[in-house]
């Protein structure tokens, strides 16, 4: 071996280097790639002639591709400069068919971010420059893929991906549009700012229904369903008298899950009637003029509020139903009482009503127990016992220790609510408590946006839209950064609630082989029913 | 003797002799990473540079077929100098490029001479027989003929060698007509090579595989030290090893 002296170095000699008529030559060459195994794959080595010979040609093909160079002409080639201390790749000439996917316009500029760069470089369609040296691979993989731009395993990743066919960028954390934002159709109205149309696509036909319930509240959320806006729709005229939310538009929104989950059956029902009829409605206000079909004045419309209620609910005519579904009727009297699960806050003038009106009821003297107390002194204690007893209407027995019994007998109405309180576990999701981690800036990050490949005719680099998903890398290789390549709890609750509702996966790295992984939440189900 | 740059704790071979010799002499396999120059948008095959595990990496130098070496950093002093033997050597290419393109083209015209002599005749005979109906013939005559010998070059060359490669550079520089005068081939058609390897040899300091250092991370970890023991002892009993994560292992085992 070399000694170990500071003035002793090696030589590392050069690549091949292709003489004039060897690079036309290279011309033409076959543009295929031959297939992997002439003939069925061998398990075992049995030493024949024929094996041999098979094994003796997949290796000379191997070699042969191995030491193929690129070879391209000057003027399919777009020249590049990279630039390490902005830590990009400015284009010298005008980009090709790449720029739709790749690359960003800076200042007037087409820059390339170096992962790209170097793509591009393998695949023969620019010319790296540096300090107007031309780069090798070797030289660009040196010199780009540095600790503070883009390590080797991520790079491996990306090329993998494009090779596949998707779109990769770099993750933008300020394009994460939150659940609300979307919700809120945010992030159509920050599209139309940038496209500058200022045409509003009308995508679901729920927005149609909203306009309408504009003239009530000042905006509604679009609900996922159209079937569960007409009945936020009706509601919401008779949720806007109660004096429940400061914001009308939180009510409707939390009043309507409320309905939703307290109401399986009947609401079905009434949706569907609902929907058939309001659809048709707004169908046929769409178009303009033409008479409605239904007599308004002959449907009643289900009533459940405390004024003219209407809640026996015929069964649907069939026709309106699609296939396979059964409507029925229903008497929904039994859910008026629980769709409020609120007290009613009575206004100061009728609790005062209420309370003089109890306390003229009945006469103090005509209590026995009152009448057996002689003196004001036990009339007093008297009034201390049932005022005790009033607090507290549990047994001292069962509550004054130190063990209690769990559930008041009130309370416990369901097993489900029984086991609601035995739980030890309690159902989280992978995102719950993320926005508190958000500080921690070390460990592991998210590292490319990845679009479908299908996308790529409709791919706009101003307006990408929602990717696929997310990819965060890690590999065996980085040990020193840390313990385990698998993430920890802690950095998965952060990525999945940077991620926002994108999907993350996780990009395993081991000496070239690349697997991909994910996290999903899932709910166990119970074994009673509510 | 074979060099392998190591950056990173990662070791990389980038000459595909060098990758040739590691397998069939010494059994050391490693994986391809990189793209492949003939399909570079595929991922069944890949192509260089090879990665090497850490254990080959260390076999190989501690059996001294390889030396390690970190990976050098571009020199600045070099820099002029390879900036002018870099421009010297397009220039010289380009004229080689030029000389061989033409001799080719010499070539071909010889070889189709009867060819196109052929169509010239015909040519000048359908021209007699027109000669009367169109006088906007004559002029566009010359240019017919021109046309006809371009079509009729492309059609044999196409059929004698079966590669239509060789017209892109006819068609991108001007025809020079039934004459022989050599036009000099257009810069954009000049043919590049994109150096998979550095095209220059350059120094580098020798790697000892046996410290920690930056580049060279492995020493001293016991999950290393294992791991090489364990390479290395199958290695000598000949097999061949590579890496295993798609099978969630540490290395694939086959007998050689």
């Amino acid at each position: 071996m070399e000694p170990d002296s500071e003035l002793a170095t090696v030589e590392v000699p050069a690549g091949r280097v292709l003489s004039a008529a060897e690079l036309r030559a290279a011309r033409s060459r076959s543009q295929k790639l031959p297939q992997r195994s002439h003939g069925p794959k061998d398990f075992l080595p049995d030493g024949s002639e024929a094996q041999a010979e098979r094994l003796r040609l997949c290796r000379q093909e191997l070699w042969q591709l191995l030491a193929e160079e690129r070879v391209e002409r000057l003027g399919s080639l777009v020249a590049a400069e990279w630039r390490p201390e902005e830590g990009f790749v400015e284009l010298k000439s005008p980009a090709g068919k790449f720029w739709q996917t790749m690359g960003y316009s800076e200042q007037g500029r087409q820059r390339l971010h170096p992962e790209e760069a170097l793509y591009l470089l393998e695949c023969g369609s620019i010319q790296l420059f540096y300090q107007d040296l031309p780069l090798s691979i070797q030289e660009a993989y040196q010199l780009l893929l540095t600790e503070d731009t883009l390590n080797f395993l991520q790079y491996q990743v990306f090329s993998h991906l494009k090779r596949l066919g998707y779109v990769v960028r770099r993750f933008q954390p300020s394009s994460v549009v939150s659940p609300y934002e979307r919700q809120l159709n945010l992030d159509g109205y920050a599209q139309c700012l940038e496209d500058g149309t200022g045409k509003r696509k009308r995508s679901s036909s729920c927005r149609s229904v909203s306009k309408k319930a504009k003239a009530l509240q000042n905006s509604l959320p679009p609900m996922s369903g159209a079937a569960s806006s007409p009945p936020a729709c009706d509601q919401s005229s008779q949720y806007s008298e109660k004096p429940q939310e400061s914001s009308p538009r939180k009510g409707s929104g939390l009043s309507f899950q409320a309905l939703g989950s307290s109401e399986p059956c009947p609401a079905l029902a009434r949706e569907d009637m609902e929907c058939g009829q309001e659809n048709d409605k707004i169908k046929n206000g769409a178009k303009g003029a033409p008479k409605p079909r239904w007599n308004f004045e002959q449907i009643s419309f289900p009533n459940m509020a405390s004024d003219s209620r209407h809640t026996l609910l015929p069964a649907p005519a069939p026709e309106l139903l699609p296939a396979n579904v059964i409507g029925r009727g229903t008497d929904a009297e039994s859910w008026c009482q629980k769709l409020n699960q609120r007290k009613e806050k009575l206004s100061r003038r009728d609790r005062d009503q209420q309370a003089e009106v109890q306390q003229f009821r009945e006469d103090v003297n005509a209590d026995p127990e009152v009448q057996g107390c002689s003196s004001w002194r036990e009339y007093k204690e008297l009034l201390q016992r049932r005022q005790l007893q009033k607090s507290q209407p549990r047994p001292p027995h069962l509550w004054g220790q130190s063990v209690t019994p769990l559930l008041n007998p009130d309370k416990a109405d369901s097993p489900a609510a029984v086991l609601e309180h035995v739980s030890v576990l309690q159902t989280t999701h992978l995102a719950d408590g993320g926005y508190r981690l958000l500080e921690k800036s070390k460990g592991l990050e998210i590292s490319f946006d990845v679009y479908q490949a299908d996308a790529v005719a409709t791919f706009r680099k101003n307006n990408p839209g929602k990717p696929y998903v997310r990819m965060c890398i890690s590999g065996y290789e980085m040990i020193e950064q840390f313990d385990e390549p698998v993430p920890d709890l802690c950095s998965l609750k952060r990525l999945t609630y940077q991620s926002g509702d994108v999907p993350l996966i996780f990009a395993l790295v081991d000496h070239g082989d690349i697997s991909f992984y994910s996290f999903r939440d899932f709910t166990l189900p119970r074994d009673l029913e509510h | 003797m074979l060099v392998v740059e190591v950056a990173n704790g990662r070791s990389l071979v980038w000459g595909a002799e060098a990758v040739q010799a590691l397998r069939e002499r010494l059994g050391v396999g490693g994986r391809t990473v990189g793209a492949l120059p003939r399909g570079p948008r595929q991922n069944s095959r890949l192509g260089l540079p090879l990665l090497l595990l850490p254990e080959e990496a260390r076999l190989l130098a501690e059996i001294g077929a390889v030396t390690l070496v970190s990976a050098p950093r571009p020199d600045p002093r070099n820099h002029g100098l390879a900036l002018a033997s870099f421009k010297r050597q397009q220039e010289q290419s380009f004229q080689e490029q030029s000389t061989l393109a033409a001799e080719a083209r010499e070539t071909r015209r010889q070889e189709l001479l009867e060819k196109i002599v052929e169509g010239q005749a015909a040519k000048k005979q359908k021209l007699e027989q027109d000669s009367g109906a169109d006088e906007g013939q004559e002029a566009s005559g010359s240019e017919a003929t021109q046309g006809s010998e371009t079509s009729d070059d492309g059609q044999a060359s196409a059929e004698q060698e079966g590669a239509d490669s060789s017209s892109p550079p006819d068609s991108s520089s001007p025809q020079p007509g039934p004459s022989n005068g050599v036009t000099p081939l257009p810069r954009s058609a000049l043919l590049i090579q994109l150096a998979t390897a550095r095209p220059r040899p350059v120094k580098a300091k020798p790697l000892d595989w046996r410290v920690q250092s930056k580049d060279w991370p492995h020493a001293g970890r016991p999950a290393h030290e294992l791991r090489y023991s364990i390479y290395r002892d199958l290695w000598e009993r000949g097999f061949f090893l590579s890496a295993a994560g798609k099978f969630g292992g540490d290395f694939l085992v086959y007998p050689e």
